[in-house]
């Protein structure tokens, strides 16, 4: 009798104690919405070292998701892929992030989304991300209408050469500009090189190429020639990029439920 | 006698319980420390004007162009850009961000490129940038780590 009554007891202690070391999800969620960063960790840390295949890899991962911590996020993923995945909202949430990220993390996700089986949601969502990879590969009358502009806009400056636009700026000074997409520039660049040109000209013609006012003249007007026939080069480069990622940007707000309607 | 022997073992129970919590702790202590000198390890340098750092090459190092024009920058950041009221359209200035190129690019690059933002420096050229780019107060974000 006694005996039984010790076991039961310490049956009972035993299941309360692994009750009890739960991970209560109510708290982390708490938590996580009022952006208790430190006391967050703490908790989940409070559970010791987390074994593989734990569920305490997903809410690590969880955490250094929301917390911008890319590195630490991929190691706790790995660990919890099953789990991950198979929360739609979750992965939405991630997608979204990744697709403001400017850097290399952004391919790794989406890299991590192609290795493996993934439902058709995941696959839909790589082929936005594959579109501002490949543009030529997809029609704009694919995309919704909230994400066709900058889409069509991005595919037209994709296809533009930047050594055309050298050549274009060498001809006339912002013209390349103009080619890159940048109206606003190519009417300032050639009214400024127009006005500086003429007053160049004039010095040459009244002081002379020797003089050091013309010498000084055609310096300058040199190096701002030459400042313009290079970075009409270098600024299709750049806004190509630029393009790249504010199609991403609306991609995310697209998908994004916090974002309201009227904001797409 | 019996009621004594349980009591002893939920005390000896809860004991180990602590014992490991314990022994969990000091396991957690280290996994904290490691996550916060990742933190730290991200913080970057205080933003401000200064010297231009000088290159680790000899050239460079030697070349009396590199001092001038960084002596030139100096000046006109400390002196003249005070006086003038400068007000840039974009978010680093053109003097800072041809010295930044200067330091990334070298001396005829970022020459090159400080002269095409002072060019481009001119009212509505925030509408040729896309929404991400622009700041809450309006100006161009040009920070230079944004290519992929």
């Amino acid at each position: 009798m006694i005996f039984m009554m010790r076991s039961k007891l310490l049956l009972f202690l035993f299941i309360s104690v692994q009750l009890f070391a739960q991970v209560d999800k109510g708290f982390l969620n708490y938590l996580s919405v009022n952006k208790l960063e430190a006391e967050q960790l703490t908790y989940l840390n409070s559970f010791g070292t987390a074994s593989p295949f734990d569920t305490l890899h997903f809410y690590k991962a969880q955490h250094y998701l929301q917390y911008f911590n890319d590195s630490l996020f991929r190691y706790h993923l790995s660990f919890s892929e099953a789990l991950f995945f198979a929360d739609s909202s979750l992965v939405n949430t991630a997608n979204c992030r990744f697709l403001r990220e400017k850097n290399t993390s952004r391919t790794v996700w989406y890299q991590m989304l192609n290795t493996q089986n993934r439902n058709a949601a995941v696959q839909n969502l790589t082929l936005y991300y594959d579109a501002g990879v490949h543009p030529r590969n997809y029609v704009v009358d694919q995309f919704s209408p909230e994400l066709k502009i900058s889409f069509a806009l991005y595919k037209k400056m994709e296809q533009r050469n930047p050594l055309a636009a050298m050549v274009l700026s060498a001809l006339v000074p912002g013209l390349g500009k103009y080619y890159g997409g940048r109206k606003r520039s190519f009417v300032n660049t050639l009214l400024l090189h127009s006005i500086y040109g003429f007053q160049t000209y004039e010095s040459i013609a009244k002081l002379g190429v020797y003089h050091p006012y013309s010498i000084f003249s055609m310096g300058l007007f040199g190096l701002f020639y030459v400042a313009n026939v290079y970075t009409s080069y270098s600024d299709l480069k750049e806004y190509k990029t630029m393009l790249r990622n504010q199609y991403y940007e609306d991609v995310s707000d697209y998908f994004n439920p916090n974002v309201p309607p009227f904001f797409r | 006698m019996m009621s004594l022997m349980k009591i002893a073992l939920v005390l000896l129970f809860i004991q180990t319980e602590f014992a490991f919590a314990q022994s969990r702790a000091n396991a957690n202590v280290v996994e904290l420390m490691v996550d916060y000198n990742i933190e730290l390890s991200k913080a970057h340098l205080p933003a401000g004007r200064a010297m231009m750092s000088v290159q680790s090459s000899a050239l460079s190092k030697w070349n009396p162009l590199g001092y001038l024009s960084a002596g030139m920058m100096f000046l006109y950041q400390r002196v003249l850009s005070e006086q003038i009221q400068a007000n840039c359209m974009y978010q680093i200035t053109c003097s800072e961000y041809t010295k930044k190129q200067i330091e990334k690019h070298g001396l005829l690059l970022g020459v090159l490129e400080g002269c095409n933002q002072l060019t481009n420096c001119f009212m509505g050229v925030q509408y040729q940038y896309p929404k991400y780019k622009l700041s809450a107060q309006g100006k161009i974000r040009n920070d230079l780590h944004d290519a992929e």
